[in-house]
C-alpha cells in the first residue's frame, strides 16, 4: 500500500447481545477519492459509520480515522473538526431556522467557507428565515448537506445523501461531491442508489450481514466482472463450471448464467471444452453485482464456489 | 455556540414557566390582606413562597426536557454528536443554562412579589427574606434539576422523561414527608418550613448553609452519574 489510508478498520466488530451488527471488518479507504459503501438495509453500514464517528463504541477491533484511533475519546473531539457528517435521518434542530443553524454551526469550524455557504444557499435555494421544522424532506437534506460541504472538511462522511432529493438536487449534490473530492476532500458515502454510485465512486465497498463482501476500485470492477451465458446441447453438471473467480451459477435447463469475478476467458474456455453450443460474455453492472452479493451466492444444486 | 442552542431550545418553555411563576406569585400577593401601611407582611411572603416552590418545580422539569436521548428520538442526535465537542461539554452547557434559567425562575417572582408587597418600612428585612428564600429554593431545587437531568439520560422520548420526572418528584415528596425523613427532604428545604418562624416570618436560627451544601453535593453526584451514563451510551 503506497498511500496512507484516511480510514482504516482493523477487525472492527459491533454486537448487540448475541446479534452481530458488524463482524470483523478490515478495510482501508484511499485518500482524495470517492468511496461508496453499499449494502442492503440492516447490512451494518450506519453502525460502521457511527463507530467511525465515535457515536457507537465498537465491541472489538479498532479503526483509525485520519490517523486517530476511534477508541480515543479525547482525540475524537478534535478529529471531528476535520470530518463532516450527514446522517441518514438528516434531522437537524426543528426549533431553529436555516439562518440560526448556520449561525450555530459556523463557529465550530475555523475552515468554514462563507463564500461557499452563500453559493450553496443560492444553489439549493434555501430560505434563511424558515424553521427547519417547516422544511420539506428534500430541503432538510439540502440544509444538512450545506452544513457539511461549507466546512471544506478533510473527510466527508455521508449516509444516504440523496435521500429525499429530487433529480435536480441529486445532480447538484453529486457535482458538489466530485468538486469537493477534486479539492482534496475524501468522500465516504453509503447509498442505495446504484446509478449515483456508478457515476461518482472511485471505489466500492459492500457489506452484507455485517461482513465485507466487496472492496474494489470501480474501474477494476468494470473491467473484471463478466456475465457469461452458456448453452449446452446436452445436460451438464454445473459443478463442472466451478473454478476460481466464479461467483454464481444459475441454471435454466441447459442454459447457464455464470457471474465471474475474474478469469472470464478461462470460464469461456472451459465451457467450450465441455461442448457448449453458445458462449457469450457481457460486462456486469454494479447493480447486478450488488444483487448477487446482497442476495448471497446462489449456485445450482450440488455446486459450491470454486 | 452551545449556549445559543440551549437558549433557543428552552426559551419558549422558560418564558412560559416565567409567566406562570411571576403571574401566580403576583396574583397571590395581590390577594393577601395588608397591614395598616398597605404592605404584605413577611408571613404572607413566606406563604406565597410555598406556592412558588410548586410552580418552580414544574417549570424546572419543563426546562430540563431535551438532551441527547431526546434528540435521538427526534433524530438530531447524530448532528449534535458530529460536532467537535465532548459529551461532557454538551451536558455541562445544557445543565448550566438550565441552572441559570432556574435562578431566573426563582428570582423574578420574588422581585415581582417585593414590588407588589411593599416593604412596611423595612426594605432590608424584605430583601433578606427574599434572598434567603431564593437560596433555599435553589439549594434544594438543585437536586430536582439534576434528577430531571439524570432521568433525561435514562428515558428516551421528548415527553416521557419529564412525565416520569414529575411522577418521581411526587413520589419523593410523599416519601420524604414523614417525620423521620423530613430533614433530608429537598422539598421541605425549598419551602423553608423548618427555618422560618410561622408567627413573624423571620429566620429562626442561622442560615442553613450546611444542608444547602449537602443538597448541592447530591446534585453534583447526580450530574456526574448523568455524564457517565451519556458518555458510555451508544447513539
Amino acid at each position: 500500500m503506497t498511500w496512507e489510508p484516511v480510514i482504516q478498520l482493523h477487525n472492527l466488530t459491533k454486537a448487540y447481545g448475541q446479534a452481530a451488527a458488524v463482524t470483523g471488518l478490515n478495510l482501508a479507504i484511499r485518500p482524495n477519492q470517492v468511496t461508496a459503501f453499499l449494502g442492503v438495509n440492516g447490512a451494518g453500514k450506519t453502525t460502521t459509520i457511527k463507530m467511525l464517528l465515535g457515536m457507537i463504541q465498537p465491541s472489538n477491533g479498532d479503526a483509525f480515522v485520519l490517523g486517530t484511533s476511534i477508541r480515543n475519546a479525547k482525540d475524537s473531539v478534535s478529529l471531528r473538526r476535520d470530518i463532516a457528517y450527514v446522517s441518514e435521518s438528516k434531522q437537524l434542530y426543528d426549533y431553529m431556522t436555516v439562518g440560526q443553524i448556520l449561525r450555530f454551526t459556523r463557529p465550530f469550524y475555523s475552515d468554514w467557507d462563507t463564500g461557499l455557504e452563500k453559493e450553496l444557499l443560492d444553489t439549493f435555494e434555501l430560505p434563511l428565515d424558515h424553521r427547519i421544522k417547516s422544511l420539506s424532506k428534500g430541503m432538510r437534506t439540502k440544509t444538512a448537506l450545506l452544513l457539511a460541504f461549507a466546512r471544506r472538511p478533510k473527510l466527508l462522511v455521508l449516509d444516504e445523501p440523496s435521500d429525499g432529493l429530487d433529480p435536480i438536487g441529486i445532480e447538484q449534490m453529486l457535482q458538489r461531491l466530485v468538486t469537493q473530492c477534486s479539492e482534496g476532500t475524501t468522500v465516504f458515502f453509503s447509498s442505495h442508489q446504484i446509478a449515483e454510485v456508478e457515476r461518482v465512486a472511485d471505489n466500492v465497498c459492500m457489506l452484507h450481514r455485517g461482513s465485507l463482501v466487496l472492496d474494489s476500485p470501480m474501474d477494476q470492477l468494470r473491467e473484471s466482472y463478466r456475465q457469461v451465458d452458456v448453452g449446452f446441447s446436452h445436460p451438464i453438471d454445473p459443478s463442472a463450471m466451478l473454478m476460481p473467480g466464479v461467483e454464481n451459477i444459475r441454471c435454466d435447463g441447459r442454459q447457464m448464467r455464470i457471474t465471474v469475478r475474474e478469469n472470464a476467458d478461462l470460464v469461456m474456455g472451459r465451457a467450450n471444452d465441455l461442448g457448449a453450443i453458445s458462449v457469450e460474455a457481457a460486462p456486469v453492472g454494479l447493480r447486478e453485482i450488488f444483487l448477487e452479493k446482497a442476495g448471497g451466492p446462489k449456485y445450482c444444486s450440488g455446486t459450491k464456489p470454486g | 455556540m452551545l449556549w445559543y442552542k440551549a437558549w433557543l431550545e428552552t426559551r419558549m418553555r422558560f418564558c412560559i414557566a416565567l409567566v406562570l411563576c411571576v403571574g401566580l406569585c403576583s396574583e397571590l400577593i395581590i390577594s393577601l390582606p395588608r397591614s395598616g401601611s398597605g404592605s404584605v407582611d413577611l408571613v404572607g411572603l413566606h406563604g406565597v413562597h410555598s406556592a412558588l416552590v410548586f410552580v418552580w418545580t414544574l417549570g424546572v422539569t419543563l426546562l430540563m426536557m431535551g438532551g441527547l436521548l431526546s434528540e435521538r428520538a427526534g433524530g438530531s442526535s447524530s448532528f449534535t454528536l458530529s460536532l467537535p465537542v465532548s459529551r461532557f461539554h454538551l451536558m455541562a452547557v445544557r445543565t448550566l443554562v438550565g441552572a441559570i434559567e432556574s435562578i431566573g425562575l426563582a428570582a423574578a417572582p420574588w422581585v415581582a412579589m417585593l414590588i407588589l408587597a411593599g416593604h412596611n418600612g423595612e426594605p432590608r428585612r424584605y430583601l433578606t427574606q427574599a434572598g434567603l428564600h431564593i437560596l433555599l429554593l435553589l439549594g434544594g431545587g438543585s437536586v430536582l434539576l439534576t434528577m430531571t437531568l439524570l432521568l433525561s439520560t435514562l428515558i428516551e422520548g421528548e415527553y416521557t422523561a419529564p412525565t416520569a420526572s414529575l411522577g418521581i418528584i411526587i413520589l419523593l415528596a410523599y416519601t420524604f414527608s414523614g417525620n423521620d425523613l423530613v430533614a433530608y427532604s429537598p422539598f421541605a428545604f425549598m419551602t423553608g418550613l423548618r427555618y422560618f418562624n410561622r408567627r413573624d416570618g423571620a429566620l429562626s436560627g442561622p442560615v442553613p448553609w450546611i444542608p444547602a451544601l449537602y443538597f448541592l453535593a447530591a446534585a453534583a453526584c447526580l450530574f456526574a452519574v448523568s455524564v457517565t451514563i451519556i458518555r458510555r451510551r451508544d447513539f
